[in-house]
């Protein structure tokens, strides 16, 4: 038994433990699988047990903020049950010996509302083990279209680049969902942009959610619990962002013990350590930090060594540090504090030190570029059980996003008798920082209804630039500060929404999301309703049709697609109206009997009104400009179909989607006023995550991506400039001639990632091979030369001629960690 | 761009396995009409009529033997040769039966008052050779050019020459130079104002850019800071010629401005570069004729100069 429980203990390893142990629950004669679920979300355990267990096993039940044990044992009393609490796990077995089936004969039993994981055990133990998680839910018994739950393990066995499991890449492998430029971690949503996604951490807003370029997400997996996703039928909690919303949930700490985790990766490592603090109060930390500076440190060391006088400065890493601690009052109330920092820091350069020397004459140059840029956020959260129906949750949160560069360069003239020193300093900033306070409360009036309301206030304040530059030469120095902009801006909103079951087949989701944004004494206001309808015919399929609103008041300029710490957030100003976005979403779901495999098709339509974009030619405006000269307003559409057989039980898990997809964009001074395509459109995309459990220790996850090429502004013509003639750098050349926006469509890409992750007594190892047939796709296509030889019987030279040429970008990439669970 | 070179290898990592492969994009290609003119205030307006073409075809394919080009002045037909006044009103269309047909106008801006002009010399070092014949001088100038911006939006571009002409002369064993050497351009902001925190700190920097608008001093007067460093004379001692710097402070037509723009944009800055390993979007070449291929410029002209032969003689121990 000890064998199975710590087996289990693995596979649940990051749902944890919450630490309310009372409970209120009301239940006559309802199946014990529907009772558990209310119990795990308020207790946030799991439970354990034997697929055949619970088989027509109804349970009655009345309890009122009583202690969990209590309730267990009146809701076995009268059974052949009897539970066990160990660590996080409620584990349930026969009170008596009870006659099992041969070893590997037995099957899932269906259990509503379950998640089940299959395993070998001993004959003597249970055969087949049934862990009931609250994550994970059938899409049938809701009403969302387009709504996922991940879980931590989830993340974790989606092969990823460099074995750096991350939560924005494991989202890029659901239907609907672009991926954008390989290998960096951006989202494009049912054909919206990188900056409609709402990315949360607890549900308070994060901007910056990306370290190295994009490489890599700010989400340490090692300490989130699941991930909510939403794009198609929006909760209307949420708002703020056209296309998406991701809340990835913190673990809570451990009350039993002091466990956690130390990864050791390619990339990075990763402490995590979670505890009891008293009897009432749980912490937890994780702490990632990159070591590129670790690694690169011999490196730099051995190309200084070979230049006495040049020395090379390199130094960058990025970590993440996520601190919670949970302190319960009583049973109603449980208040906590959490913490998360992120950041980037490069500093890079060059150091000429061969103007000291006496016999060294001529420039020397002395370069330090520093970088940094991140994510701060504070919150403190109570949750408090007004009555036994009614919960509350306030916060109150801080979030910054910040980002910093400072160029310093000096330069040195020596000649015989005199050094002339000029240096250059240039420093900027970007920066936002918001306040939010927020009251959350869920209202159960009766079993069929269930409101969310709330209301929040946030306070934002932009700093989108605040440049300076500092000339030195000689006797004579110049400072400027090129540009500050700074807005302060207050943002309002109030919500509310029924999910309401008016029939045993019927279920609605009707809400509001108003919002109030006051920005330079102007005022818009949002109105985001939403609705959602579920017809059930019968247990094992549905159809459900919606309609969401969502209004997006800030937005990120940024001039490329990687994620930069020059990308600036700016709020809606001047002439520009808040983004908004329609969408129309139609599903059908149907499972299997015994919930092992489902299907999915969802069909959605969205029209999205005041986008904003560069305009044409947008990089010859001068940056003192305000922003707003250099974007156009305009709109957009996408339409298309996700469709996802996905097997939820078993050895063998896993799904394989298709999406089918078209987006465009219309712009007054965009691309001539023509509409074109969405550059990550992708009109075909297929996914195929398989994660094979091959026994108890080892587990092979495999993940094939395909889909249609992104498109790309090709420029095939060119003219000849101008011959002004009229400064030192202007050659005659020639330009290119401009062609529609995004008309060409790069080749198909795809791609398939293994991993495999090998159990043993202390922790895991996890082996990765991202691209592992190597096919290098195609990132871009761009105009070059290449050399050509000309051999003739009198003359040989090499001359070069001008050619396309396609980019190719990563080919296959092994990675190894060892994770060790303490 | 020196950062910029530290900066790509650790942001592009992936790209250090990257490849390239030669391809034939299969894209339809109809050539356009090209024009591009520079038109002075007092001189013969003259335009360069090509066609656009394939990216990998010859330059000789662009050439148009067939087109027919016509000017316009304030509307009215112009013959074959047309000097141009501040503020008319310039139309040039072309014509071809093979290319199409193009056509442009711009408006010759109006000079500004000549600049108020404003000087001082500093850091000065004497030698002579060992003959005592030849005196060498090394000194840096600071100029302060004020000009008068009339109202409305106006674009300019400074260029300054010296006489003696600046070049080297040999006669003999003997070199004549004189040249007020190297201008520093980061030390006058207004000629980095095209330049974007992105690209700033991906190391754009002015050098070689002296256009400018008057975005900063709409309506008002503004002085230009002008650092030369490493000015130079070397003379026969007995032989001191006049030494001028004549600066000239263009108006130039907005279609001038954006040209020279996009050139620093495609020449320095990164978007192209961006553009080429698809983390960004392209950028094509900007033109203000109909066909989308060419530029039709303008400019008119005030000059001031500075007389530098006092300070040199004066500078000179006798």
């Amino acid at each position: 038994m000890k064998r199975i429980l710590s087996l289990l203990i693995a596979i649940s390893y990051c749902i944890s433990i919450a630490t309310a142990q009372n409970v209120t629950i009301r239940a006559i004669n309802r199946p014990a699988a529907t009772v558990f679920r209310s119990i795990m979300e308020q207790t946030g355990k799991n439970f354990v047990y034997s697929s055949e267990l619970l088989e027509d096993i109804t349970v009655t039940v009345r309890a009122e903020n009583r202690p969990l044990k209590q309730v267990l044992s009146e809701m076995f009393s009268g059974t052949s049950i009897e539970y066990k609490i160990k660590g996080n796990n409620i584990v349930l077995k026969r009170k008596k010996k009870a006659d099992r089936p041969k070893k590997g004969s037995s099957t899932a039993t269906p259990v509503p509302d379950t998640k089940t994981y299959s395993t070998t055990v001993k004959p003597t133990m249970l055969e087949e083990v049934v862990v009931v998680s609250r994550l994970g839910g059938p899409q049938v018994e809701t009403t969302e279209i387009g709504a996922k739950k991940i879980t931590a393990d989830e993340v974790r066995n989606t092969p990823v680049l460099f074995g750096e499991s991350d939560v924005i890449k494991a989202l890029q492998t659901q239907p609907g969902v672009a991926e954008g430029t390989e290998g960096f971690g951006s989202m494009y949503v049912h054909g919206g942009n990188s900056d409609e996604n709402l990315y949360m951490l607890d549900n308070i807003p994060l901007y910056q959610v990306n370290h190295f370029a994009g490489l890599f997400s700010a989400f340490n997996t090692d300490i989130i619990r699941y991930i909510d996703f939403f794009k198609s039928s929006i909760p209307a909690k949420y708002d703020g962002r056209l296309s998406s919303f991701m809340d990835a949930r913190m673990q809570n700490g451990n009350r039993e013990g002091h466990h956690g985790s130390a990864r050791l990766g390619l990339i990075s490592g990763a402490f995590n350590i979670s505890g009891p603090i008293g009897e009432r109060t749980t912490y937890l930390v994780g702490l990632r930090r990159s070591w590129f500076d670790v690694l690169t440190i011999p490196f730099i060391a051995i190309a200084n060594s070979q230049n006495e006088d040049e020395k090379l400065r390199f130094n960058y890493y990025f970590m993440d540090l996520n601190a919670r601690v949970q302190h319960q009052f009583s049973t109603k109330a449980t208040a906590f504090v959490s913490f998360y920092f992120g950041d980037d820091n490069m500093k890079t350069g060059t150091e000429d030190n061969g103007y000291d020397k006496p016999d060294h004459f001529g420039s020397f140059f002395d370069d330090r570029f520093d970088m940094h840029w991140g994510n701060m956020l504070a919150q403190a959260g109570l949750n408090y059980r007004l009555k036994d129906n009614l919960s509350s949750e306030f916060t109150a949160a801080y979030t910054r996003f910040f980002s910093g560069m400072k160029q310093d360069e000096i330069n040195r003239e020596k000649s015989s008798d005199q050094i002339d020193k000029s240096r250059i300093v240039l420093k900027t900033d970007n920066n936002i920082n918001d306040w939010i306070f927020r009251g959350d409360f869920d209202w159960r009036p009766d079993d069929n209804n269930r409101v969310r309301f709330g209301a929040g206030y946030t306070r934002h304040s932009f700093l989108p630039a605040r440049t300076s530059r500092l000339y030195e030469a000689g006797t004579t120095n110049l400072t400027t500060r090129d540009s500050t902009w700074a807005y302060g801006a207050n943002e309002v909103n109030a919500y509310m929404e029924d999910d309401w079951k008016i029939s045993g087949k019927i279920r609605m989701n009707a809400g509001m999301h108003a919002s109030m944004f006051n920005i330079s004494s102007k005022t818009r206001y949002g109105w985001s309703p939403r609705l959602s309808l579920s017809y059930r015919p019968d247990e094992d399929w549905a159809i459900k049709l919606a309609y969401a609103r969502t209004t997006q008041y800030v937005h990120q300029l940024n001039q490329s697609y990687l994620a930069l710490p020059t990308d600036q957030w700016i709020p809606i100003n001047g002439k520009f109206k808040p983004e908004t976005a329609d969408k129309i979403s139609l599903g059908g779901y149907w499972q299997t009997p015994d919930r092992t495999y489902s299907i999915s098709a969802e069909g959605y339509y969205k029209w999205m009104n005041n986008l904003l974009d560069y305009r044409d030619e947008y990089y010859l405006r001068p940056p003192l400009d305000l922003w707003n000269a250099q974007l156009c307003s305009g709109k957009g559409s996408a339409k298309g179909i996700d469709i996802k057989l996905e097997k939820l039980f078993g050895k063998v898990t896993g799904h394989i989607s298709y999406s089918l997809a078209w987006a465009d964009r219309t712009f007054a001074d965009k691309n001539g006023g023509r509409t074109f395509p969405a550059k990550f459109e992708n009109r075909h995309k297929i996914n195929v995550i398989v994660n094979w459990t091959i026994n108890d220790k080892v587990q092979l996850n495999a993940s094939w991506t395909g889909h249609s090429g992104n498109r790309f502004t090709l420029f095939n013509q060119v003219w000849d400039d101008p011959e002004f003639g009229s400064s030192d750098w202007f050659g005659a050349g020639e330009s290119p001639l401009r062609t529609d926006i995004n008309s060409y469509q790069l080749p198909f890409y795809h791609r398939l990632d293994l991993s495999c992750t090998v159990k043993n007594k202390r922790g895991y190892w996890t082996f990765g091979l991202y691209n592992a047939y190597c096919h290098m796709n195609t990132v871009a296509v761009k105009r070059g030369t290449r050399d050509i030889v000309v051999s003739k019987p009198d003359e040989y030279y090499v001359t070069s001629e001008p050619v396309f040429k396609r980019v190719k970008l990563l080919p296959v990439i092994p990675s190894i960690s060892y994770t060790w669970l303490f | 761009m020196a950062i910029l070179k530290k900066i790509y290898p650790f942001l592009f990592i992936p790209l250090l396995t990257s490849c390239e492969e030669v391809f034939t994009p299969d894209m339809p290609h109809t050539p356009v009409l090209c024009i591009n003119s520079l038109i002075t205030a007092g001189e013969a307006v003259e335009a360069k009529i090509s066609k656009s073409r394939l990216y990998t075809d010859s330059p000789d394919k662009s050439e148009v033997k067939d087109a027919s080009v016509r000017i316009y002045a304030n509307g009215e037909l112009q013959p074959d040769l047309y000097i141009p006044n501040e503020s008319d009103h310039i139309k040039i269309v072309a014509e071809s039966p093979t290319a199409g047909r193009a056509e442009s106008d711009v408006t010759v801006p109006k000079a500004i008052p000549a600049p108020e002009i404003d000087w001082e010399t500093s850091d000065t070092y004497y030698q002579e050779d060992e003959n005592g014949a030849y005196v060498y001088l090394c000194f840096k100038l600071n100029v302060r050019l004020t000009i008068k911006d009339p109202k409305n939006e106006n674009y300019y571009k400074l260029s300054y020459t010296t006489t003696p002409d600046n070049e080297i002369e040999t006669d003999g064993y003997e070199i004549h130079v004189f040249s007020i050497g190297d201008l520093k351009y980061d030390m006058e902001p207004i000629f980095s104002e095209h330049i974007g925190i992105f690209e700033s700190i991906m190391g754009g920097d002015s050098y070689g850019f002296t256009f400018f608008t008057d975005r900063q001093f709409n309506g008002k007067s503004y002085t230009l800071h002008l650092v030369f460093d490493n000015c130079r004379f070397n003379y026969r001692k007995d032989a001191i010629p006049e030494c001028k710097a004549h600066f000239t402070i263009n108006s130039i037509s907005p279609s001038y401005y954006n040209w020279a723009n996009y050139l620093w944009q495609r020449d320095r800055g990164t978007l192209v570069e961006l553009g080429d390993y698809g983390f960004g979007d392209p950028i094509w070449g900007y033109s203000n004729v109909s066909s989308g291929a060419g530029v039709v410029a303008a400019q008119s002209q005030s000059t001031c100069t500075i007389d530098l032969t006092d300070f040199i003689k004066g500078s000179i121990v006798q």
